[in-house]
């Protein structure tokens, strides 16, 4: 079994392996323009002199700052409040109508308004990020608590447990694969986000220096820093789901005992 | 014999809305003594589940009272706890098997220590001393509806309510259980209240059997059973007074 994914494993890499080679020949034949797509060994050249006079690795410092903290803060939000939401059926009656209104709304929509109360900078790049990042956490929060068993909620009880204890002991971590659903989803939108933001108003950050380049002619640069935004969603993504399966090891057997 | 548990005209409806009742528990009244085994039998859907949720003071009843130890019950008493039918549900798939009966103790004002000792004897006299950090999920049916009774009765409560904690698994385990709960009832003496749809296992394993009616559910019986204890599977099971009883039984629900 680990035989066999480690084999397609390697499959998968020797795959990327090819695609790249036919963009470099396609280059070198002239049959690709190379003055919009340079060929890979000229980008791969860009990214060693651009982390060489660390001029890319200040930019990705910048962008990883942004997106961790407003991750951190749209995921609590959207925890605490679906949370809340899930729990008691009335407060989210209440803000039905308002959330249902506001979550459609596309994060990057808000730009302007931000502009005006934060001016260009972090905290725009923040709190964009964490509005984008709170919404699908907060759904899934929600139904994760919704869907609680009622034969979990009953044992609780039957031991004799008060309201506050089954929240914590079974409320808690029986919504956690939902929540970790939630936050997974939230991490591709905090990087995109967060580019996305960097190039519409922000004069740093590895959505800048993409347009900067892009705008400057800088065209291996460019394209250097679209790879480094590759290169560091899969990073951040293998960060979580190293954790995510720390967390929820015994989900996995959970649900296999289920099938 | 000193009663623990009174049922008084309990009664339960379902309202959905003024013109949708559904009456699942008719005037239903008994009384449990100390140490006794006592089953619920009655057809399927006939409100016994129902019954047992109102005595265990997880769903209110609709008109009279339950008593436990002369206090009127108003939610989950401590001197009663609850077993499920369905253990896959109400066993904690991210707590080890110790960790599922640690939950038991952890309401209690003991120190960890010895919340840890109280644990580990139960896992050792329900043969479940090597499976401690093993997950439920890792175990068989059988074994886990035997955490979750050795949960149960570490909670040391006075009175066991069961609901049909054996309907999900096959026969031979089923057997093996039943014997395996007449043994513990044994060494700890708690009263037993067990719903079940199957005749001969409430007789076999009880006291009395009391009969329950198609929904609304009136009481049909208080039948005492008088079989030597301790039961074994092949002998009690033949003898003339268990298959009277049977008959009496199976006549008495399929003629209402």
């Amino acid at each position: 079994m680990t035989y066999q994914i480690e084999k397609s494993k390697i499959s998968g890499f020797v795959l990327v392996a090819l695609l790249l080679l036919c963009w470099e020949i396609g280059c070198r034949t002239s049959w690709i323009d190379s003055n919009f797509l340079p060929p890979v060994s000229l980008i791969g050249l860009a990214i060693i002199q651009l982390v060489a006079s660390m001029e890319i690795v200040e930019q990705v410092l910048i962008t990883l700052r942004r997106v961790l903290v407003g991750y951190a803060l749209g995921a609590t939000v959207g925890y605490v409040l679906g949370f809340v939401c899930g729990y008691l059926p009335r407060v989210y009656h209440l803000l039905e109508v308002t959330i249902e209104w506001l979550r459609p709304m596309p994060s990057v929509a808000l730009i302007p308004i931000g502009i005006l109360f934060l001016g260009l900078g972090d905290s725009l790049n923040i709190f964009v990020i964490a509005w984008a990042c709170s919404w699908p956490v907060f759904v899934n929060t929600m139904d994760g608590v919704r869907c609680t068993d009622q034969v979990l909620l009953n044992t609780g009880r039957t031991f004799g447990f008060d309201a506050w204890a089954v929240v914590r002991k079974i409320i808690v971590p029986s919504s956690l694969p939902y929540v970790f659903s939630g936050l997974r989803i939230s991490l591709g939108i905090a990087i995109a986000v967060g580019v996305i933001t960097e190039m519409v108003a922000s004069g740093a950050g590895l959505g800048a220096f993409i347009l900067n380049t892009s705008l400057s002619f800088r065209v291996p640069e460019m394209y250097a820093g679209i790879f480094t935004v590759g290169l560091f969603g899969y990073a951040l993504n293998k960060i979580f789901l190293f954790v995510e399966g720390k967390t929820l090891r015994w989900q996995k057997g959970f649900l296999a005992q289920a099938k | 014999m000193i009663s623990v548990l009174k049922v008084l005209n309990l009664s339960k409806e379902y309202r959905k809305n003024c013109r949708n009742c559904v009456l699942a528990v008719n005037d239903i009244s008994f009384e449990a003594y100390q140490g006794e085994f006592i089953s619920i039998v009655g057809p399927s859907g006939c409100g016994k589940t129902t019954l047992l949720m109102c005595i265990a003071g997880l769903i209110k009843p609709s008109a009279g009272r339950v008593l436990v130890d002369g206090d009127i019950v108003n939610g989950p008493p401590r001197q009663m706890v609850m077993i499920f039918q369905n253990y896959v549900n109400s066993l904690f798939p991210w707590r080890t098997v110790l960790g599922n009966i640690l939950f038991a103790l952890e309401n209690r004002s003991i120190p960890h220590r010895k919340q840890l000792e109280i644990a580990d004897e139960f896992l050792k006299r329900l043969g479940l001393g090597d499976f401690a950090v093993h997950y439920p999920w890792e175990l068989s049916g059988g074994m886990q509806q035997r955490v979750a009774i050795a949960r149960g009765l570490a909670y040391g409560s006075e009175v066991i309510l069961m609901d049909e904690p054996f309907a999900s698994v096959d026969a031979q385990t089923r057997a093996d259980l039943e014997d395996f709960l007449l043994s513990v009832w044994n060494t700890y003496v708690k009263t037993i209240l067990f719903v079940t749809h199957d005749i001969d296992e409430a007789i076999y394993l009880s006291d009395r059997v009391i009969v329950l009616s198609q929904r609304p559910s009136r009481m049909l019986a208080d039948i005492t059973v008088n079989l030597n204890r301790p039961r074994d599977q092949i002998k009690t099971k033949g003898d003339k007074d268990f298959i009277q009883i049977r008959n009496r039984i199976y006549e008495m629900i399929r003629s209402r």
